[in-house]
């Protein structure tokens, strides 16, 4: 991965002229986004202070001075009506401000304002006591949680505008004394804007941080976003490489499958061949004794000796022996029409088994269609080792790439096949394939009687580049394949279930697709889930050419 | 509950460009700010300008005796005294007593006596108040009932705050306020014209204004006649 130049620059160095302009760009834009969300919070924390001094003014007042007397008649003290409705009118037009405008300039210097005459009249109230003084210095600290200097010059402005009034007109209201020179207020003033230097400094020294802080944020953001598009690339890449490695393995298999099919379509090809030699040869007899019976015709027409000319025609009858051809030639070509067929079965498994395209989408798959190309395809590898029983239920389409599924499948039975070989028995083995539905799932499931796993090759079988086989057999992917492909790209579940000795059973279990649709068999094949097409069981359709069942003799091959 | 977004999801979305203020709802809005604005500082400027004219007008006031009235039931002193007439439920004499105390520190002055108004016929609670208790602190012993205001009325004391000066001769000395401004505490001329006076010195004004409440009812007042005047009389 690339490192940015400014993400090694020291924290302190990290200023909107150092970064890229990208990087300050959005630096400031995350500086400001801060602003505004720490501007409006503090809006809202001065509504509640505001409130809260409106409360507690009015519990003071009400509490010193309630009433106002004159002998035994009262009324409601001046102080505790200006508690209420004075301070009530000077904190509405900020707390509505806050609440309809929070975060904005005005806001907060409005809510300056407010807090800063709040203090007046507090300072006021309580005849210019010089301990209420401290509620301007904590106002002012409480504005600097706006970290905005200005909001400080309002404020100041304000108390300034307040102390040099009433210090004029009633000083005593202000300084407790009635009389007070311009000076005071100069020196309340300079206070002030003692403590202004000190929030400013404090202030200044916090942006700094805000800065340096989104400065960082925005570097981090970027690095993000790179590194999120290089993974996004790698990704990409990896998927198309895992395309290519399932492709490329696809034809592998064919590749490798390709001596057997090339046998599988070979054996009808002779004798097709040989039937076709054969039904030319029929046909040129007919055709001579065709042309012997036409000029016997004419000679009889001529009146010649009638008596030779039909002891010609049966002698080259008895050659030719016209019946038989007349019955050969039709079983002839009927077989290899047959034969034909075949081929043309082989030919679409085949194409069917590695569909063209390599980024296919999803769309329904019917397995069962699937297992039956595969096992077209793969005939000739287990053929000779195992007997294949067949039984697929009625099962909803998986959605998926038939591909991809195919793929699966043809490993499953070629590691049957394999596993059965292992055993180097006699006899032949036997691979059970089945397909069935469970909750909404459709389970395809391959065993076998072969040599088995013990727990340890089991929980490695589905590691990349595992592999028990001798050199020459396997390279390991098979099965890591299977997993990659049922599991993360069709969201499935590949379980295994195995015993030494005793064989395994591979269970893939993939996501029914949600539109359901009967799957109407195009041929024999899918069958009733109960129907379980056997050796023993005549279920097979008399029409199908190729035993899966009791592969080991082939009849209709070696006629 | 409606999910609080996180900080970085509300701060984006507060960093997003305001809307734009040009057309004229923004305008409207603007303005509608201005006059609101306006309204705003010129009230709250208002209300702290009339609250500041109230706490300066100061209470009613009779011109006091200048000799000792025979009609009192009070002892005439036979050295300097000092009367303070006060209402026990007025919460702007708080701050005159506190004025009277820091007065009392600094000033000899032995004969003390501050007159409550209790109403004729009045429960114990007129007599239970803050104020009496404050005053009983500062001088023990100096706080009385006036029942019915009648010494008041006899010494010309109209508003609650008021205080007397009489000399050992039963002579008329000082007569006003020991606050500058309605409850407000602090230096103030009533005090150091007592201050002067009991340190011998004649040279003070001898009456000064008085903040507070009326020490009588209002039908039985009559206008006031020297609100603010302020005389100088020889020691």
């Amino acid at each position: 991965m690339k490192h940015s130049a400014e993400s090694q620059l020291p924290v302190a160095a990290l200023t909107s002229a150092t970064l890229a302009p990208e990087a300050s760009a959005r630096a400031d834009a995350i500086l400001h986004g801060e602003l505004q969300l720490l501007h409006a919070r503090t809006d809202r924390l001065f509504c509640g202070l505001l409130v809260f001094q409106w409360i507690a003014g009015i519990a003071a007042a009400r509490w010193v001075s309630p009433l106002a007397w004159a002998g035994t008649s009262s009324w409601i003290h001046i102080h505790l009506l200006a508690a209420i409705f004075l301070v009530g009118f000077l904190i509405a037009f900020p707390i509505g401000l806050a609440l309809k405008f929070p975060g904005r300039t005005l806001t907060r210097h409005v809510v300056a304002m407010a807090q800063l005459m709040t203090s007046a009249i507090l300072i006021h109230l309580s005849g210019g006591r010089i301990e209420t003084h401290f509620h301007v210095f904590g106002s002012l600290a409480f504005l600097s949680v706006y970290r905005d200097v200005r909001v400080l010059g309002t404020a100041t402005l304000v108390a300034v505008a307040d102390h040099a009034l009433r210090g004029a007109f009633l000083p005593e209201s202000v300084y407790g004394v009635s009389t007070a020179s311009l000076w005071r207020t100069a020196e309340h003033g300079g206070w002030v804007l003692f403590e202004n230097l000190f929030l400013t400094i404090a202030i200044r020294m916090s942006l700094r941080d805000m800065r340096r802080s989104a400065a960082k944020e925005a570097i981090l953001e970027l690095t993000n976003r790179r590194i999120e598009a290089e993974v996004e690339q790698r990704t990409r890449e990896l998927k198309d490489a895992q395309d290519e490695l399932s492709h490329a393995e696809r034809m592998a298999s064919i590749g490798r499958l390709a001596a057997g099919i090339a046998h599988e379509i070979n054996t009808p090809l002779q004798f097709i061949g040989d039937n076709l030699r054969a039904s030319t040869d029929m046909l040129r007899d007919l055709q001579t004794f065709d042309e012997a019976s036409r000029a016997a015709r004419a000679e009889l027409g001529g009146l010649g000796t009638a008596r030779e000319t039909l002891d010609a025609l049966d002698e080259l009858d008895r050659q030719i022996d016209v019946p038989f051809l007349l019955q050969d030639v039709p079983v002839a070509l009927g077989q290899s029409l047959k034969g034909l067929e075949r081929i043309r079965t082989i030919v679409l498994a085949m194409k069917e088994f590695a569909p063209n395209g390599r980024l296919q989408g999803r769309e329904p798959v019917d397995v069962n269609a699937g297992i039956r190309h595969t096992l077209t395809v793969a005939h000739n590898e287990l053929k000779y080792c195992a007997t294949v029983d067949v039984e697929l239920g009625e099962v909803e389409p998986a959605l998926g790439n038939a591909g991809e599924l195919n793929q699966v499948f043809l490993n499953l039975l070629i590691n049957a096949a394999h596993a059965i070989q292992e055993l180097r028995r006699d006899e032949p083995g036997r691979i059970g394939v089945r397909t069935f539905m469970d909750g909404g799932q459709v389970v395809v499931e391959v065993s076998d009687d072969g040599c088995g796993m013990t727990d340890e090759i089991r929980r490695k079988a589905f590691d990349p580049f595992f592999t028990t086989k001798p050199p020459g057999r396997g390279a390991g992917q098979g099965l890591a394949i299977c997993h990659a492909v049922i599991v993360d790209r069709h969201g499935g579940r590949i379980d295994v279930d195995s015993e030494p000795g005793r064989g395994s059973t591979f269970a893939v279990r993939l996501p029914a697709h949600i539109e359901r649709q009967a799957i109407a068999p195009d041929d024999g094949w899918a069958a009733a889930p109960s129907a379980s097409a056997t050796a023993d069981a005549p279920a097979r359709p008399a029409t199908d050419e190729i035993p899966l069942v009791g592969l080991k003799g082939d009849s209709q091959e070696s006629r | 509950m409606t999910p609080r977004p996180p900080d970085k999801d509300r701060r984006d979305a507060a960093a997003e460009p305001q809307p734009s203020a040009d057309d004229g709802r923004g305008r409207a809005c603007r303005l509608g700010l201005a006059v609101a604005l306006l309204i705003w500082v010129v009230g709250s400027a208002g209300g702290l300008g009339a609250l500041a004219r109230h706490s300066s007008i100061p209470g009613a006031m009779d011109s006091a005796p200048a000799d000792w009235p025979s009609t009192s039931e009070q002892d005439r002193p036979d050295e300097l005294a000092l009367l303070m007439f006060a209402h026990p439920r007025c919460g702007c004499t708080r701050a005159s007593l506190r004025e009277l105390e820091r007065l009392l520190a600094t000033t000899e002055i032995a004969d003390v006596r501050i007159l409550f108004f209790v109403p004729d016929g009045a429960k114990d609670d007129w007599q239970n108040s803050v104020l009496w208790s404050e005053a009983d602190r500062i001088r023990p012993g100096a706080a009385r009932a006036d029942v019915g205001g009648r010494e008041a009325r006899r010494f010309g004391a109209r508003t609650s705050g008021e205080t007397l000066i009489y000399d050992s001769g039963g002579r008329l000395r000082f007569q006003g306020g020991l606050t500058a401004a309605r409850a407000h505490e602090g230096n103030n001329p009533g005090a150091e014209a007592i201050r002067s006076i009991a340190g011998g010195s004649g040279i003070a004004p001898s009456s000064t204004r008085v903040f507070g409440c009326s020490l009588l009812d209002r039908d039985a007042l009559q206008p006031p006649q020297s609100a603010i005047a302020v005389r100088e009389v020889a020691p």
